[in-house]
C-alpha cells in the first residue's frame, strides 16, 4: 500500500466512524444544537477546512447561525454577514452547492463579505443547501485559508455531512412535512438563544469572554450527559450551577482577548 | 425567507393601533392576526404566576371558549405549546392522531366549532410569556407563509407583554417607542447574549434586561445590535435599578 492510499484509508475510517458517531447522536431526545455544533467541528477535522458554520432561516424571514466550529468572534460576525450577502445566502436561495475557490477572484461575487473574510484570513469558501425535497432549511458553510477546488471527494463527505444535518432538525421527517420543520426548526432556534443567553450570564458571572463560556458549558453537558440547551436552561434558572460551572474548569487565558 | 412579509405584518400592527389612537396592545396583535389568517378566533394567554394558562385577550366568537376548555381540561395544543417551548399545529381535531393526544380536548373543542388550532409559544430563548392560539372552523394547514407570519404575530405578542411587564417595575419602559418594531437583530446572538449579560449586572430577570438593552438602544437612537456589541465588549454596563 503506497503512502497517498495509506492516508486515504485513514481518512476513510475516520469519515466512517464521524458518520457512525452522528448517528449514536440521533437517538431519542436528542439535542439538535449540540448534534450541530458536532457537525461544524467534524466538518474542520475532516474536511481539509479551516472553519465551519451551519446557518438555518428563520421563516420570519433571515438566516441565523446555529453552530460553528470556533466560536471567535470576528468568525462568527463573517457568518451573520450572510443575512445580507454572502455564498451561504445564494446557496440558501437557489439551493444550490456554492463553490467559491479563490474570493478576490474579479469580478467579486460578494465584496462585503470578501472583505469580511480577508481579514478573518480566509481565501475560499464552500457552501452546501440542507435540504429536504422541496424546502431549504438553511446552509452549510466551509472557509478556507487557501485558495483552491476542494476534491471531489471532499465535496460529497460534506454534503453527505450538511444532509445528516438536516435529518437532524427535522428527525420526524414524515408526513405533514411543512408544519413539522415549523416546529421543529423553531425549537431549535430558540435553543440556540437559551444557549446565548446563558453564555451571556455566565460571561458576566465569571468575568469571561462568551466564548469561553460556551466552551464552560459544551464541557459541563458533555461531562454530565446532559443537553447542551438542558444545562443552558440550569445556568439561566439557578445560580449554584453557574458557580459550579466556573469552578469547574479555567479557560485558556489566550481566549481572553477574542470575546 | 420573506423580510418584506414580516414587515407588513408589523405596519398592519401598528397602523391598525395608530387608527385607534393607542398604543400597540394584545387586543391589537389578536386582532390584525386574525383577519391576515382567516381565524375563527385568535387568543393569548399568559403563564401565570403558577405553572398555567391565563387567558388575557381572544378575537373571535369561539376563542374564549377554547381558552375556557384548556384550562377546565387540563390539556391541549396551547399547553403543549407551552410546556415544549415549540409552536404546536393541529390541522384537524377529528383525526383520530389528534384524539389520541388530546382525548377530551379534542372533541370538545370540535363540538365547539373547530377543526384546526395553531398553537404558538412568545418565546425569545428562555423568556417564554405565553402562547398565541389561533382557531380555524375548517380543517387543513397553514401554509408555509402564513405560519411564517404567525411567527411574526408571535413576535408581536411577547414584545408587547415584556413591555407591559415593565410597567409594574420602577424603570418602566421609558423611551421604548410608541411604534413596535422587531427587526432581524433580534435574532442575533450578541443580541441575546448582551440580554444574559445585563441580566447579571442589573439584577433582574432576562425579559426586563431585554427591555433595558432596547430601551437604551430606542434613547440613544442607535441600533439594538450595536449596543448589544458594547455590551458584550464590555463597553457598556446596566446598573441595578434601586427602587
Amino acid at each position: 500500500m503506497n503512502l497517498r492510499t495509506k492516508v486515504k484509508t485513514m481518512l476513510d475510517r475516520r469519515t466512517a466512524q464521524t458518520f457512525v458517531e452522528l448517528a449514536d447522536t440521533l437517538v431519542v431526545g436528542f439535542d439538535v444544537i449540540d448534534l450541530l455544533q458536532t457537525l461544524a467541528e467534524r466538518c474542520v477535522d475532516l474536511l481539509d477546512v479551516d472553519a465551519a458554520g451551519i446557518l438555518l432561516a428563520d421563516q420570519r424571514g433571515s438566516l441565523t447561525l446555529v453552530a460553528a466550529s470556533t466560536e471567535q468572534a470576528r468568525l462568527l460576525e463573517l457568518f451573520q454577514l450572510q443575512d445580507e450577502e454572502g455564498p451561504c445566502l445564494d446557496c440558501y436561495h437557489s439551493g444550490q452547492m456554492v463553490t467559491c475557490p479563490d474570493l478576490a477572484a474579479q469580478p467579486q461575487q460578494w465584496p462585503r463579505f470578501t472583505a469580511a473574510a480577508h481579514q478573518v484570513g480566509f481565501t475560499a469558501v464552500q457552501a452546501f443547501p440542507l435540504r429536504l425535497r422541496d424546502q431549504v432549511l438553511g446552509a452549510m458553510n466551509l472557509f478556507s485559508a487557501a485558495t483552491g477546488v476542494p476534491s471531489q471527494e471532499n465535496t460529497s463527505v460534506a454534503q453527505a455531512l450538511a444532509d445528516v444535518a438536516t435529518i437532524g432538525i427535522t428527525h420526524e421527517r414524515t408526513l405533514r412535512e411543512h408544519q413539522l420543520i415549523t416546529e421543529q426548526l423553531q425549537h431549535a432556534l430558540n435553543s440556540r438563544i437559551v444557549i446565548e443567553q446563558a453564555k451571556g450570564m455566565l460571561a458576566e458571572r465569571g468575568q469571561i469572554t462568551v466564548g469561553d463560556a460556551f466552551t464552560l458549558l459544551r464541557a459541563y453537558a458533555r461531562n454530565h450527559n446532559q443537553q447542551l440547551s438542558a444545562v443552558a436552561r440550569q445556568v439561566i434558572n439557578q445560580d449554584a450551577i453557574m458557580a459550579e460551572l466556573l469552578d469547574s474548569q479555567q479557560p485558556s487565558p489566550s481566549d481572553k482577548l477574542d470575546a | 425567507m420573506d423580510k418584506q412579509r414580516s414587515a407588513a405584518v408589523w405596519a398592519a400592527i401598528n397602523d391598525r393601533a395608530r387608527a385607534d389612537g393607542k398604543p400597540v396592545s394584545i387586543d391589537t396583535v389578536c386582532l390584525i392576526c386574525a383577519q391576515a389568517l382567516r381565524a375563527q378566533g385568535v387568543a393569548v394567554a399568559l403563564n401565570g404566576r403558577l405553572p398555567g394558562y391565563e387567558p388575557v385577550c381572544a378575537s373571535g366568537s369561539g376563542a374564549y371558549r377554547l381558552m375556557d376548555l384548556h384550562v377546565t381540561l387540563g390539556e391541549g395544543p396551547g399547553l403543549d405549546a407551552l410546556a415544549e417551548d415549540r409552536p404546536v399545529l393541529v390541522g384537524d381535531l377529528a383525526e383520530d392522531g389528534t384524539r389520541r393526544r388530546w382525548p377530551m380536548f379534542a372533541p370538545a373543542a370540535v363540538q365547539a366549532g373547530v377543526r384546526a388550532i395553531f398553537a404558538f409559544p412568545l418565546l425569545l430563548g428562555a423568556i417564554s410569556v405565553g402562547v398565541l392560539e389561533i382557531s380555524r372552523v375548517e380543517a387543513g394547514w397553514l401554509t408555509p407563509q402564513e405560519a411564517a407570519d404567525a411567527l411574526v404575530f408571535a413576535d408581536a405578542a411577547l414584545l408587547v407583554q415584556v413591555q407591559v411587564q415593565q410597567v409594574d417595575h420602577p424603570e418602566g419602559a421609558a423611551g421604548e417607542p410608541v411604534e413596535l418594531r422587531w427587526g432581524t437583530a433580534e435574532r442575533w446572538a450578541e443580541v441575546h447574549q448582551a440580554t444574559g449579560m445585563i441580566a447579571i449586572q442589573s439584577r433582574t430577570d432576562l425579559s426586563t434586561a431585554f427591555v433595558r438593552l432596547r430601551a437604551h438602544a430606542f434613547a440613544d437612537d442607535r441600533s439594538l445590535l450595536a449596543v448589544a456589541r458594547d455590551v458584550v465588549a464590555r463597553r457598556l454596563r446596566f446598573e441595578p435599578d434601586f427602587d
